[in-house]
């Protein structure tokens, strides 16, 4: 190694490698996918049930990592992500590939190893689906890009659940729909007050693609299928009224909101206090939603 | 604004110092998660053994 040369180049902090897992998309991940597990009417060793978490969390680590490492250049013009290993120069790209394609594979081989092929299969279907059809394919094509690369994230409940039974059911299926349909009021709640930062990317979000108001009017009708997937669990025998209750409360707030959202027009300067409370609101709905589920099960 | 009166460019000792510190502190977390993948890895095979599916 050259101990005297100005060319030195750094290697990259520990922590940026902990950054490139985008560990706050992971928190709503693991727990989505923790409550898919104990939801399920199978139970399963807590060794191993923390063994599937742990890989959906390294899975969903990697599929965040080959994300970035892909996405540097629109990271870089966006305020909001600007400060990544990335963007920042503290990281340079293939370490970040070799990170983000090693964990993804350290993770399915686990899966593999220590759960069953079920759970194996659809982890890696989710960590394929984000970096390919989301990543690389949609979402500098088409304002649909979050509608359809929502997918990827709609997985870890149903991961869960195969982790514990060895099969998918209609109830991970409804998990499922229930996050795939959130996903677009989430996101374009988020899209509505940073649209200067997609639009400068040139990222094609729906409001920089469609305007504001088709936007608002596509996330009044997002939530009415959301809400009934939410709520479908209870009448269909998948679970009881405390589920039932909550869900109905939580799904009548959102709904309240989003229509909020849906008939508003924003004015110059815009301070966008109903968009921002749905996208905070909305992240909230899907942890109380989700940990109803499993409150019910115990329960039961 | 007294960053800029204190940030003076790193001279080449200091780099290299920086470059040895990250990759001891890299060598350091990996061998904590290599350990504490032993760990799992025999965790794992005890509760499979004792399920009766050791495979």
């Amino acid at each position: 190694m050259s101990t005297a040369s100005a060319t030195v180049t750094l290697p990259a902090d520990w922590r940026d490698f902990l950054a490139l897992t985008k560990p706050r998309v992971m928190t709503l991940v693991v727990f989505t996918g923790l409550c898919g597990m104990l939801a399920a009417p199978v139970p399963i060793h807590p060794i191993l049930g923390f063994t599937a978490i742990l890989c959906i969390a390294l899975g969903a680590g990697a599929a965040g990592a080959l994300n970035q490492w892909y996405e540097a250049d629109l990271d870089a013009k966006m305020k909001r992500t600007a400060k990544r290993p990335l963007p920042a120069g503290r990281m340079d790209r293939q370490s970040a590939l070799h990170f983000g394609v090693g964990l993804a594979g350290f993770s399915l081989a686990l899966m593999y190893f220590a759960i069953n092929l079920a759970a194996t299969l659809i982890l890696a279907a989710s960590i394929l689906f984000y970096v390919f059809v989301y990543t690389i394919w949609l979402k500098r094509r088409t304002p649909q890009n979050i509608v359809i690369g929502g997918a990827a994230g709609a997985f870890p409940p149903m991961i869960g659940w195969a982790a514990a039974t060895g099969d998918v059911s209609t109830m991970p299926m409804l998990l499922f729909a229930l996050i795939f349909l959130w996903t677009p009021p989430h996101f374009w709640a988020l899209a509505l007050f940073v649209k200067t930062d997609y639009a400068n990317a040139g990222v094609p979000m729906l409001p920089v693609v469609a305007g504001e108001r088709t936007t608002r009017i596509q996330i009044g009708l997002y939530t009415l299928p959301m809400i009934l997937c939410a709520a479908a669990p209870w009448p269909l025998g998948y679970t009881g009224a405390i589920y039932g209750i909550i869900a109905a409360v939580m799904s009548g707030l959102f709904l309240a909101m989003a229509v909020q959202v849906a008939i508003r027009r924003s004015e110059p300067d815009d301070a966008m206090v109903p968009e921002k409370r749905l996208f905070k609101f909305s992240i909230l709905y899907l942890f109380i939603v989700f940990g109803a589920l499993v409150v019910d099960r115990w329960f039961a | 604004m007294t960053d800029d009166l204190i940030k003076t460019p790193p001279t080449p000792i200091d780099e290299a110092e920086l470059v040895r510190a990250r990759q001891r502190s890299r060598a350091v977390v990996m061998a904590v998660l290599l350990g504490l993948f032993v760990v799992l890895v025999f965790a794992i095979s005890i509760v499979k053994i004792q399920l009766g599916h050791g495979g």
